[in-house]
């Protein structure tokens, strides 16, 4: 009976060795992969013109985290790039943009700042070393403002507070925008995504927060006017981030407004930013 | 004289009466146990060697021309049963309702050839027949007799992943596939996200599959018909029977409300995952560190109840409800996630003479979903329904011994709500509503007329045609049916069929994976009917009188096929169909089964060989992306070979061991080529590695293979039989992947300091099966 039992115990646990990882590592075989051109730039007011000029990579490459080697890597910088508005060419010339404030990187840079008017048409062109011409349009953004703040603190947790914020949206035409909240600093992203008021009533339009704020935290509300063009790509790419590593998204193209041969990617279009800090009353 | 005249006139009389009498003869086909009517059982009439089946509803009409005798044989054989051959007068009239008697269990039984030639001498092609006993005989996972999975193992009814209970025949999609469950419509047939099928094998009496060929009195989908009918319950006597596996328990009881009369069934089952994981949550509730288990169980009822009104009239009434509910629940939020279907059924049969019988339906058909979640003062509520009131009249007609004639009305009104979504505060200062509601009618009336030209040949002829309206908007068309068989010789038989079909409503799904989430749509302006054309030709071989041989090829055109743009918003959006994009596809192959039903070791083998396109898809919003553009691609559910063994062995009367080993080319899977850098503005989100995506579903997982094994012991108590069951799923510990996952690789490194820190190296696929070897027992009881 013992002996009986012994086997039926060594055969339980058989099966559940057996059983147990249920993950394997496979190898992927796909056609060799053509790095593809991506340009990042976003047109603002009062800002020069700044542009990244990158290419992909296989997906499955190595990773490389030397910094240098990384820029190094995907950082295209022979090309010729320039902006035509009305009529007048600004060249943007290459070199290592740093932001001090945004921290972001670009490759091609203008002297001159933008200032332009709401609806005024520009023209990108970019022209790489194989000849190849990429080229993309987009047009201002009017300004889009925040023109209240209110905190409101919960009834029943008296010390977390919630954010709305106001504005108007008098332009009888569809509008996107892209609506961050930060909390504390530009770091801590806590709420981030692009909206349309195609299916809003009214000319005013509030966004706000759960009650997550605690006296003395500073809330940064950024609000962002963009063009559809940015509105279809940024959803792509968040769609993208989503997708990768979940097995169950369902993947797609990214939406790019760059056109020419060799499939580039990327966005070039006009935004208008307005960020307010409001910290929490004690 | 006058004598010898009347006596001359008499026997010329019946000299010519025997000579000239045309002869018909119906009735009612039934189990001999139970009273249940026997659908599609056999009537064949040696002298004349000619026959017919029974219908649905266990009726049989048959007329004979130019009778010279004052009797005939009649054979009545149905599979699993003795075969009964009577005597009758021959009169024009005449009645003969039959009870055929088991005798023996199914796997002793000499099945006769006669099954077989019923497949042979029907136009009826590429269909799939089960038997709910044979069901109940096949390994199934975790002990869950599963007749839906089950008939997945017939060639050209490929399944969708493992687990999964979408169909994709014929290189349809899974929402291609009208389900039906006595003639009510069910939206969606799963339960646990397709591990199972709602479908309790122990409620149902007979499941039918069309593939192609189908007949004028289908309508509505594309790919295939899967026609589910329950059992009318015990009308002789009262008996139960149930079962206790692994993760459920389900319990039947039927019986007479008046003997031979009138009867009732009642069929449920139900999870108990729920009742052990709610257990602990109770003894962890002090713990504030313990985390709580999700709640989760389904259960389904089928109930039904009949009445013979009369000798030509019977009335059925029967319902089913099933719901499956996940909860999950803290502190501080309440989650609930519950779906499920509701059909409710009143049928009417009426035999108006000896050649014409009738049955009229109402149904109703309720799918719905709902998810509703409750944080600290905010709660949100999403789901999505579609509801059917449908009532249609079918009619079959034995107008003579060479032609039989079906048509039928039928009109369904359909109640959409689309997408619904309420969210706000608890003190409302923050509130969102949206949702779309639609009605639509779809009409359908046909008429097809099964004409025996010859005797070696025979047509099958039909017309539908279609309707669906909707706010404005009307769709109608023209759907030609042609089904031919020519008998080569007695053992042979090659076939042909043709058959369009229009589909009006369409399943918005997020992703390739059905998921009870996914929303039915109707046709409306911009979304034309699909529509698909699709020819067959195929061979059917009776080999020795003991196995069947079929080989079937198929092209099938397919025309407005849904899908959706890139990054498509699919959730809570008013102008869902803005999210569409309509193509085109088609797909072909080749199907070859070899089935053997007598003696002790039974089974078959069935290979699919196939390949399905989909493609020059345009979005219904011109500012739409398709990254695809007019490309033709394969989608996932292209499956280029697909092959599945069943043997079930008897191996004494208490012993059977049955076995299934399946092999499919694997899924399909659109994995990225490219990652880039993408920098964001200010306070954004930088992706370091952001997936470019390019041609869709450009990699082949590993094919798929799986052996099961199964062995049930029977018993026979004093009270009635019992069984033991005992399978092993994935008999040799196959690893099929169930999803593939992306992930970093990382790898060590140190810092000048020495402290180790882990930097990621590559990108690396990881493939998740679904189980492993999984051994299985349950006891099923009958009394």
């Amino acid at each position: 009976m013992k002996k009986k039992f012994n086997y039926i115990y060594l055969f339980a646990v058989l099966a559940v060795l057996v059983s147990c990882d249920l993950n394997q590592e496979i190898e992927i075989e796909l056609p060799e992969y053509t790095p593809q051109i991506t340009v990042e730039c976003y047109v603002q007011n009062g800002k020069p013109f700044n542009l990244l000029l990158t290419k992909s990579v296989g997906y499955f490459d190595p990773l490389v985290l030397d910094p240098q080697e990384y820029l190094e890597q995907i950082l295209v910088n022979d090309a010729q790039v320039s902006v035509v508005v009305e009529n007048e060419t600004y060249e943007l010339v290459n070199g290592a943009f740093l932001d001090p404030t945004s921290f972001t990187l670009n490759n091609y840079a203008s002297s001159e700042l933008v200032n332009f008017d709401p609806g005024t048409d520009l023209a990108l062109e970019v022209k790489l070393a194989d000849g190849t011409v990429l080229s993309a349009n987009t047009s201002i953004v009017e300004p889009l403002e925040i023109d209240s703040i209110s905190i409101e603190f919960n009834e029943v947790q008296t010390d977390m507070a919630r954010c709305l914020i106001f504005g108007d949206d008098n332009d009888p035409e569809v509008n996107y925008v892209r609506r961050m909240l930060h909390d504390g600093s530009l770091d801590s992203l806590v709420i981030d995504f692009v909206a349309t008021d195609e299916f809003t009533e009214g000319d005013r339009f509030v966004f706000g927060s759960d009650y997550s704020f605690e006296r003395g935290d500073t809330v940064i509300n950024t609000l962002i006017h963009i063009n559809k063009e940015y509105y279809d790509f940024y959803q792509s790419v968040q769609g993208a981030a989503f997708v990768n590593g979940n097995p169950f998204g369902q993947p797609g193209q990214l939406i790019s407004n760059i056109e020419g041969e060799g499939n580039p990617i990327g966005i070039f279009t006009s935004i208008s930013v307005d960020t307010t800090f409001t910290i929490v009353p004690e | 004289m006058k004598k010898i005249f009347f006596t001359f006139l008499f026997s010329f009389v019946t000299i010519v009466a025997y000579a000239q009498t045309t002869m018909t003869l119906s009735g009612v086909v039934k189990d001999g146990e139970n009273g249940e009517t026997l659908i599609g059982a056999t009537v064949y009439i040696p002298e004349f060697n000619t026959g017919t089946v029974t219908n649905e509803y266990g009726f049989y009409s048959i007329t004979l021309d130019a009778v010279d005798k004052d009797s005939i044989s009649v054979e009545m054989s149905y599979v699993g049963f003795q075969n009964q051959m009577n005597r009758v007068k021959v009169l024009p009239e005449v009645r003969l309702d039959v009870e055929l008697g088991t005798g023996v269990a199914l796997q002793e039984v000499v099945i006769k050839a006669n099954s077989y030639n019923e497949v042979l001498k029907s136009t009826e092609m590429s269909v799939e027949t089960l038997n709910p006993k044979e069901a109940k005989l096949i390994p199934v996972l975790l002990g869950e007799s599963d007749i839906l999975k089950t008939i997945q193992l017939k060639p050209g009814i490929p399944s969708g992943s493992e687990g999964s209970t979408g169909l994709y025949v014929r290189g349809g999609r899974s929402d291609q596939n009208l389900i039906v469950l006595d003639e009510a419509v069910i939206y969606n047939a799963s339960h646990l996200f397709g591990f199972f099928s709602t479908f309790n094998t122990d409620a149902v009496k007979d499941l039918k599959l069309y593939k192609g060929g189908f007949p004028s009195q289908y309508g509505g989908r594309l790919s295939s018909v899967i026609d589910v009918k329950l059992k009318e319950g015990n009308k002789k006597k009262f008996e139960g029977a149930g079962g206790i596996g692994l993760i459920s328990s389900k319990l039947t009881l039927e019986g007479p409300i008046k003997k031979d009369k009138s009867s009732f069934i009642v069929s449920g089952r139900r999870t108990y995952f729920d009742l052990i994981t709610n257990a602990i949550n109770e003894s962890n509730a002090d713990d504030p560190d313990a985390t709580q288990i999700p709640g989760y169980y389904f259960y389904d009822l089928n109930t039904k109840i009949n009445f013979d009104l009369s000798d030509k009239d019977r009335l059925y009434l029967s319902g089913y409800f099933g719901r499956d509910v996940f909860n999950f629940s803290s502190d501080f939020f309440n989650f609930n996630f519950g779906w499920g279907n509701a059909t409710g059924t009143a049928r009417w049969n009426h035999q108006f003479n000896p050649k014409l019988f009738s049955n009229t339906t109402v149904t109703f058909s309720d799918y719905q979903y709902e998810i509703t979640n409750e944080v600290t003062g905010f709660s949100f509520e999403v789901g999505s329904r579609i509801k059917d009131l449908n009532l249609k009249s079918d009619f079959y007609w034995a107008l003579n011994n060479r032609h039989t004639l079906r048509y039928g009305i039928g009109a369904t009104y359909h109640q959409f709500e689309v997408g619904r979504l309420q969210a706000g505060s608890d003190d409302g200062s923050i509130s969102f509503n949206s949702g779309s509601d639609f009605d639509g009618m779809e009409f359908g009336a046909y008429i097809g007329d099964e004409w025996d030209v010859s005797d070696r040949f025979r047509v099958n002829g039909g017309l539908r045609l279609s309707a669906f309206s909707n706010d404005n908007t009307l769709y109608s068309g023209l759907e030609p049916r042609l089904a031919a068989r020519y008998l080569l010789t007695d053992n042979v038989s090659l076939k042909a069929s043709y058959a369009r079909m229009k589909q009006y409503l369409h399943l918005v799904a997020s992703s390739g994976v059905s998921l009870p989430t996914d929303i039915w749509y109707p046709s409306t302006a911009q979304i034309e009917p699909q529509r698909s054309d699709q020819v067959a030709v195929g061979a059917t071989f009776k080999l020795w009188d003991k196995f069947l041989f079929t080989n079937e090829y198929y092209y099938k055109w397919l025309d407005n096929q849904v899908d959706f743009v890139d990054w498509a918003e699919l959730f809570a959006n008013q102008n869902l169909e803005q999210e569409f994009a309509i193509g085109k596809g088609y797909s072909y192959g080749t199907e070859l089964g070899l089935e053997k039903r007598e003696g002790k070791l039974t089974g078959w083998i069935g290979y699919t060989l196939a390949w399905t396109k989909r493609g020059d898809f345009v979005p219904v919003d011109p500012n739409g992306f398709f990254g695809e553009g007019t490309r033709y691609f394969s989608p996932r559910y292209d499956r280029r070979h697909d092959i599945s063994v069943v043997a079930m062995w008897e191996i004494t009367k208490r012993l059977t061991f049955s076995s299934s080993w399946v092999y499919g080319s694997g899924d399909l899977a659109w994995l990225p080529t490219g990652r880039l850098t993408f920098q964001d503005v200010q306070g954004g989100t930088s992706q370091v590695v952001l997936p470019v995506y390019r041609e869709r579903n450009n990699f082949r997982l590993a094919a798929f293979h799986r052996l099961d094994l199964g062995l049930i012991l029977k018993f026979y108590p004093k009270w009635g039989e019992s069984d033991l069951s005992i399978n092993v799923i994935n008999a040799y510990d196959r690893r099929n992947a169930f999803f593939l996952f992306l992930e970093p690789e990382f790898a060590e490194d140190a810092t000048p300091g020495g402290e180790v820190f882990e930097i990621p190296e590559r990108i690396k696929a990881t493939q998740v099966s679904l189980f492993p070897i999984l051994p299985s027992i349950s006891w099923n009881f009958k009394f």
